[in-house]
């Protein structure tokens, strides 16, 4: 018996290498991603290999004086070590999250457990433009009404608080990342599944009780992963520590003083005028690839818990 | 008759401890708003100074051999009667460094005018624009004072007259930044914006939907699309100055782009927006059910078809909405702006993508670092109109979204 042949008809030829040709685009245009990651890396870690050649980088991890502008005239103290600028950033971003968490958590809590569906509908869009208002705003805000305030009351309190506080610019901060902890742990515990929350109505417990004996726990991963994201993202937050922060770097642990921040560094060391290859310039870079390290760790470990703890109830 | 048991009292406890529980939920949720009250008030009070500026009229006789800056030094000191040097100095500085330009433009619309004086309104000086606003104090004493006593007492004889008044600053949304506060405007800005938003959603959106599409609809799943996977989610969280660095270290030192050109700035801005259009983009494709795409290959579509003509339409609405709000977040960016160099003052409005330009919230972060009293309205007002676009950007978003959520 004879089989009968089929040719593929002309159009469907084209199809196929239309399709094989997008394909292939379509990959392209994914990994241009990739690209801008390596890019990233490979600038990075280019520029601080310079950087690295002229410093050690015992001294620039471990040094406790950061002093680029008298780098190399024979001062003593001229040196770029880390220690003041990530102490700054670990105060102000502490101060953050310490004004953040009780905000954020409330009103998770609250939209989740305790509102009527209409008030949640409103809230929702309110927290997105608090999220979507430009962190310069907060800036501005945290520079011409926070710290002033800080000021009074500090006067008023007998303290002697500096006009660049690390307080004034941490307070912004943490407003700006209270709608980026409500809506992740919002998330978080909406995504407990109903059946505990019906077992724990069904034992008698209250909304409280279910609330805190069953809903955060279960959620704790969610929630502590949306902690760290707001750690890292206040860590990498730029333009409210220029404007509010100091620019000496001092180490000290009181938020009252003027403290600097990394960001805060490596803006003021590329917005003068020098030359390239300069010592200072190079060190931005030594800096930008530390705050890259740190923030993606922190992403990593985030991203891990949520994974692992999404995991434990499919 | 209620019957007392042992545990009344416990119930009692445990719905007070409830009741606690939701007032500070609902304390929180209220105290957010109140921030969002506050901050936008202090910003809009601090900003409504701005759009007004004050003028002065000076009157011009009939003398084209001399300069507009004699002219008008001319009218002053007839009017004012300095009798010192110092105070004939005092009496210039009523006037804005631009006067003489208004002039020059009067005189040119105007060639012969007709009547031997003309009154022409010139803008006044920053410190006479801040004390008609009430900025300056008289309590503090004459030397730690910008305008001296003479000074005051000549602008209040002339308020009496009638010959200064406060308008409308029609200039601050026509000019570009300036030394002089009273002329400073956001014009420039604006069009610095709207070019490296342009360019960065041209980068950022078809190359974007692109890599969606192949991630979501085409990519087997092995090591490669695991690697672009992990890679875009952790692109999406990197602090934006690092993009600043980037661009910096690649754009600027490398291809040599021109520094603190909006085409720069765009490509920039692009690199940092691309992953989170990825993301949205691949959540869209996502909710779109999968019987459509059986639909579409068992009536003979090739992949490539069932995607653009079928998935892709439904998917539309929610791709353009998470593209506003990733632009909405690339319009408010500053810091990788900085890395770049737009930082610079720029006295003209950018005719190209390669011009030096500011976009809006650089211009805020310029203005508000000037000590000039006038400077600080001025970024108040630059941070009211920025607000007002993102606001406005976000709630079209947000009304598509609902539109589609209502379907």
């Amino acid at each position: 018996m004879k089989v009968p042949q089929f040719s593929e008809s002309k159009a469907v030829a084209v199809a196929r290498t239309t399709e094989k040709r997008a394909k292939v685009f379509m990959g392209l245009c994914a990994s241009v991603s990739i690209l801008i990651s390596v890019g990233i890396l490979f600038s990075m870690v280019f520029e601080s290999y310079k950087f690295f050649h002229g410093y050690s980088i015992v001294d620039f991890l471990f040094g406790l004086h950061w002093s680029p502008n008298t780098y190399g005239t024979g001062v003593e103290t001229g040196s770029f070590g880390i220690i003041p600028l990530v102490v700054g950033t670990i105060v102000i971003t502490i101060v953050a999250i310490a004004v953040a968490i009780p905000f954020g958590l409330g009103a998770a809590v609250y939209l989740t457990e305790f509102s009527d569906y209409r008030l949640r509908r409103v809230i929702k869009p309110i927290l997105e433009v608090l999220a979507g208002i430009p962190t310069i705003v907060y800036g501005f805000f945290a520079v011409t009404t926070i710290s002033p305030f800080v000021q009074i009351l500090g006067k008023y309190l007998g303290a002697s608080v500096s006009s660049e506080s690390a307080l004034a610019a941490g307070i912004a901060m943490g407003i700006m990342i209270i709608p980026f902890i409500s809506s992740l742990v919002d998330n978080a515990l909406t995504s407990v599944p109903n059946s505990l929350r019906l077992g724990a109505y069904a034992l008698g417990a209250t909304r409280m009780e279910t609330m805190v004996y069953v809903l955060i726990p279960a959620a704790l991963p969610g929630i502590v992963g949306a902690f760290i994201l707001a750690f890292s993202r206040a860590i990498g937050e730029t333009m409210i520590v220029v404007m509010a922060a100091g620019l000496m770097a001092n180490l000290s642990l009181d938020p009252l003083d003027s403290l600097t921040t990394i960001t805060v560094q490596i803006v003021t060391s590329l917005t003068g005028d020098q030359a390239f290859n300069d010592m200072k310039t190079l060190s931005a870079f030594a800096l930008g690839i530390f705050l890259f390290v740190v923030t993606l760790l922190l992403n990593v470990m985030a991203l891990r818990i949520i994974a692992k703890y999404s995991e434990k109830y499919q | 008759m209620k019957m007392t048991y042992w545990y009344n009292d416990r119930i009692a406890r445990r719905y007070r401890l409830q009741s606690a529980l939701k007032y500070v939920g609902c304390t929180a949720v209220f105290s957010i708003l109140l921030f969002i009250v506050f901050l936008l008030a202090t910003v809009a009070y601090r900003a409504i100074p701005a759009f007004e500026s004050s003028y002065m009229a000076i009157d011009l006789p009939m003398e084209k051999s001399v300069s507009s800056r004699t002219l008008i030094y001319n009218s002053l000191y007839k009017r004012l009667r300095p009798s010192t040097p110092r105070q004939r100095r005092m009496a210039r500085s009523l006037v804005s460094s631009q006067a003489p330009y208004v002039i020059d433009a009067y005189v040119k619309k105007y060639p012969g005018f007709a009547h031997d004086m003309a009154r022409v309104w010139v803008p006044t000086s920053d410190v006479v624009d801040q004390y008609l606003k009430g900025n300056i104090s008289l309590l503090t004493p004459e030397k730690h004072r910008q305008l001296s006593n003479k000074q005051i007492f000549w602008i209040d004889a002339l308020k009496a007259q009638n010959r200064i008044s406060r308008r409308f600053n029609v200039g601050f949304f026509k000019h570009a930044d300036s030394r002089d506060p009273t002329q400073a405007g956001i014009f420039g800005a604006i069009l610095g914006s709207v070019m490296t938003l342009g360019i960065c959603f041209f980068l950022t959106f078809f190359v974007g939907v692109f890599a969606a599409i192949y991630l979501e609809e085409f990519a087997k799943k092995n090591r490669i699309s695991y690697l672009i996977e992990t890679t875009i989610n952790n692109l999406a969280a990197v602090p934006s100055i690092v993009f600043g660095l980037l661009g910096l270290a690649v754009l600027l030192n490398v291809f040599g782009m021109p520094r603190s050109a909006p085409v720069t700035g765009g490509t920039v801005l692009a690199m940092m927006s691309l992953p989170t259009i990825i993301i949205v983009t691949r959540a869209a494709l996502r909710a779109v059910p999968n019987s459509l795409r059986d639909a579409g290959l068992s009536l003979g579509c090739t992949k490539l078809q069932m995607v653009l003509h079928h998935v892709l339409p439904k998917a539309a609405s929610s791709i353009v909405t998470g593209t506003i709000i990733s632009m909405v977040q690339a319009l408010g960016e500053t810091a990788p702006l900085l890395m770049i160099g737009m930082v610079a003052f720029i006295a003209d409005a950018p005719a190209n993508i390669t011009d030096p330009a500011v976009t809006l919230p650089v211009q805020i972060y310029l203005w508000s670092t000037l000590p000039e009293m006038g400077f600080a309205e001025k970024a108040s007002a630059a941070i009211l109109i920025l607000l007002f676009i993102v606001f406005t950007l976000t709630g079209v978003a947000g009304y598509i979204r609902y539109k589609i959520e209502k379907k």
